[in-house]
């Protein structure tokens, strides 16, 4: 091989490597869903924890949970199909869903003595705010712009317990969903 | 240098693969620029010195071809770049 042919070989490389799709495969849909279902929980146990609706109605998240997680086991099974890759930052991006996800489930779940009162429902929009804030890193303003917000609602409802439901929820649906309203919006 | 990776089909589409867990054959097509039966061939190539793993996956009753670098294509990759860029600087 000669330096003109290997100077051909590696501008091919360069191209490559710099047009090639490294993009992240976000599912806008399910980040909308779990926004919603989150926000609805909140919502839920402020008015329970007011009185201002019946206790029975706080068993409502072992309806749209797993609701929620059969909607993204489906649709991961639907994206998984119809992509024609899996990006190393796709694969990479899904361990951290599925690490930050299920140590707050078992935090949630297991350690409830440890996160009593409305810390559980901090700890999802915790959640929320490390996907988002992951996703902002890679380059997506949206997701830098929902971590932001997330993390506000936290503060926030920390200085006025008594609206913390609302205000957690307000954060879930701007934070979390408007993200996955972006995203949607940025495919289409 | 590495015979196998001086095709610039076969070095395209090592490259193509190198920032991802998997690609499809069609998107290793649109990238290499070239037919789907050359492509194939050139694959076939990469396949057999284990350069490259082959999986075929059904997605709608339809199989889809998945192909993803193995850790000895990477290196050999890495080890190719580095030739050519030797031999620039010679």
């Amino acid at each position: 091989m000669d330096p003109s042919e290997a100077r051909e070989h590696l501008d091919l490389v360069d191209r490559i490597l710099t047009e090639t799709d490294r993009s992240m495969c976000v599912i806008g849909d399910v980040f909308v869903v779990w926004g919603v279902v989150a926000a609805a929980i909140d919502v839920v146990f402020q008015l329970v924890m007011t009185g201002r609706t019946a206790g029975w109605w706080a068993w409502l998240p072992l309806v749209l949970v797993p609701a929620a997680i059969a909607y993204t086991v489906v649709r991961s099974i639907q994206a998984k199909g119809s992509s024609d890759r899996l990006t190393t930052v796709g694969r990479e991006y899904l361990n951290v869903v599925w690490v930050v996800f299920g140590l707050m489930a078992v935090a949630q779940s297991a350690a409830f003595h440890l996160f009593p009162g409305w810390s559980g429902a901090a700890l999802w929009s915790l959640a929320a705010a490390i996907i988002t804030f992951y996703v902002g890193m890679h380059g997506d303003r949206a997701g830098m712009l929902g971590g932001v917000v997330l993390l506000a609602s936290m503060i926030v409802a920390s200085f006025v317990p008594a609206y913390c439901g609302w205000i957690l929820a307000g954060g879930m649906l701007l934070g979390y969903s408007g993200f996955g309203v972006a995203a949607m919006i940025y495919d289409a | 240098m590495d015979e196998l990776l001086l095709s610039k089909i076969r070095l395209a589409a090592i490259a193509e693969l190198l920032g991802s867990e998997w690609v499809a054959f069609s998107a290793l097509v649109r990238a290499a620029e070239t037919t789907n039966g050359n492509l194939g061939a050139h694959l076939a190539k990469l396949v057999a010195a284990g350069y490259v793993d082959e999986e075929k996956r059904f997605v709608d009753r339809r199989p889809p071809t998945l192909y993803r670098l193995t850790a000895r294509g990477r290196d050999a990759f890495v080890a190719h770049v580095r030739d050519m860029q030797a031999l620039l600087e010679r």
